[in-house]
């Protein structure tokens, strides 16, 4: 299974057709930016797929631990950190990963 | 007089269908409309991302055989009412789960608990320090805490607290309800210190819940119930009458957890200021177990005591009412209010999750988190501030 977390970045200014985005900048004041629908579906699309291609990256690398447990559940979630504009993604320390290993 | 107005105005708001314009701040007048439209166009545009998405996952045609199946999104609430994406920094005032559709009924989805470690209700000495054990290997294995010995009587010593503070509730469960767990978050400084909350800028934290038995309250225990007892009581009671007042067809609350503070081994809301020790969580009592049950009756002595903050004592003075910053306690009424705004606040983003949005998903859970002020008003927690209740909605 596969989970996503998705938190984005902050950007621009407001109007009432846009997905705002909350975030709180460097001296802790709210800072609201926004996104045209469009773009944010095709960012989930976008950034989704490039989960993917890191969580195989991952597994291939991985190895069960013994024979009664199993790698059953990867979490992931990834976020963009202390930039105003939109643009493609970085990633980098705001990306998590999560194993979760359970008996069988 | 401007707290008796937002009484009002809580009042008013409760008896009509649309939240009243102060539901997210006590000096917002933003329009309700604009953050249900707001929230419906995050709704849709995920609904599409998800349909677009479709089967095109690499996992799920690799050998691996993993697959997407959960999505979460969290939102932040803005002190005028705007509601977004939550960015990095902000904390979330909602959160909405989205999970596959299921038409094959063998399909068993595996639930993975956001808990490093769970601890059962009752601990012996050496079940703790075994406990205790795992936690400090667990850190280490960072790399980031280098005094093994201190870190490892800084745990015991945090867990023998919380032990004493749990054997003390002797009382989980009235009515409909029952406090399921105690749930903390420790977090460690680089010396070995360890906090009993999530310290801003710690990078190591490990959530610890710990199980709460089912015991009910009977007319026996009422005599001698002891401060932590009586808290839990209270907001039990609370609890079931706000529940009976607020429902949400089409979805069941499934937790509830108010975040609770303590002076001299005794519970209270919890408040920045206060001293902060985890979060209780409160949880349905199994139908089979209720239904058994005589019901119980809680004088109004014990019921009409203030709620304190922090766990700490009320001050004795009358300037509280023109000063109410300097309240140590919030009266039942304000709870009880308070307690049926959170519930009405999370019912108007449940109800409005109920519509079908996408082809293959939809939305399995939804998650409030709710402030409270000084005054006992409770508020959708903006992102400058921390939540202290969080209510969980979950499809029947």
């Amino acid at each position: 299974m596969f989970k996503i977390i998705m938190i984005l970045a902050m950007v621009g200014t407001c109007n009432a057709a846009s997905i705002k985005v909350l975030g709180i900048d460097g001296n802790s004041k709210i800072v609201m930016g926004e996104m045209r629908p469009d773009i944010y579906v095709e960012t989930i699309f976008l950034t989704k797929n490039a989960l993917d291609q890191q969580a195989i990256s991952g597994l291939e690398n991985f190895k069960d631990k013994g024979p009664s447990w199993r790698l059953s559940r990867i979490s992931m979630s990834v976020g963009v950190t202390g930039e105003v504009g939109f643009g493609p993604f970085k990633y980098g320390k705001s990306l998590k990963q999560r194993f979760v290993y359970t008996r069988y | 007089m401007k707290f008796l107005f937002f009484i009002l105005f809580i009042g008013n708001s409760l008896a009509g269908t649309q939240l009243a314009p102060d539901w997210v701040s006590e000096t917002s007048n933003k329009a309700t409309t604009e953050v249900g439209e707001a929230y419906e166009l995050i709704l849709n545009s995920h609904a599409k991302a998800l349909d677009k998405m479709g089967d095109k996952s690499f996992l799920k045609n690799s050998s691996f055989g993993f697959d997407m199946d959960e999505m979460v999104t969290d939102m932040a609430v803005s002190k005028s009412g705007d509601l977004g994406i939550a960015a990095m920094k902000a904390n979330s005032g909602l959160e909405i789960k989205w999970k596959k559709k299921r038409f094959d009924s063998i399909i068993v989805v595996d639930e993975a608990k956001d808990v490093d470690f769970v601890v059962p209700n009752k601990v012996s000495d050496i079940e703790l320090a075994t406990l205790a054990d795992s936690i400090r290997n667990v850190v280490l294995a960072s790399g980031k805490i280098k005094d093994s010995q201190l870190l490892r009587s800084n745990i015991y010593a945090a867990l023998e607290s919380v032990r004493s503070q749990v054997n003390a509730i002797d009382v989980t469960s009235y009515d409909k309800w029952r406090v399921g767990f105690l749930r903390l978050d420790l977090s460690f400084s680089v010396s070995g210190k360890v906090y009993l909350f999530i310290k801003a800028g710690v990078a190591l934290r490990l959530r610890m819940e710990w199980n709460l038995r089912d015991v009910p309250l009977t007319n026996n225990k009422i005599a001698s119930m002891n401060d932590h007892t009586k808290f839990v009581v209270k907001t039990l009671a609370e609890l079931n009458n706000a529940l009976v007042k607020v429902p949400v067809p089409g979805f069941e609350p499934k937790k509830i957890m108010i975040g609770v503070g303590v002076f001299k081994m005794r519970f209270g809301l919890w408040k920045l200021s206060a001293g902060f020790v985890g979060w209780l969580g409160f949880v349905p009592v199994r139908y089979s177990n209720y239904k058994s049950r005589i019901p119980v009756v809680i004088p109004p002595s014990i019921l009409d005591e203030d709620f304190s903050i922090g766990g700490g004592p009320e001050e004795t003075t009358d300037n509280k009412i023109w000063w109410p910053w300097k309240r140590k306690a919030i009266t039942r009424t304000s709870f009880a209010t308070g307690m049926e705004k959170s519930l009405t606040t999370a019912a108007f983003f449940a109800e409005r999750a109920r519509v079908n949005r996408s082809t293959h998903w939809q939305v399995d859970e939804v998650k409030t988190v709710n402030d409270i002020s000084q005054t006992g008003f409770f508020s959708l927690a903006d992102i400058s501030n921390r939540g202290i209740v969080e209510i969980d909605f979950k499809r029947k």
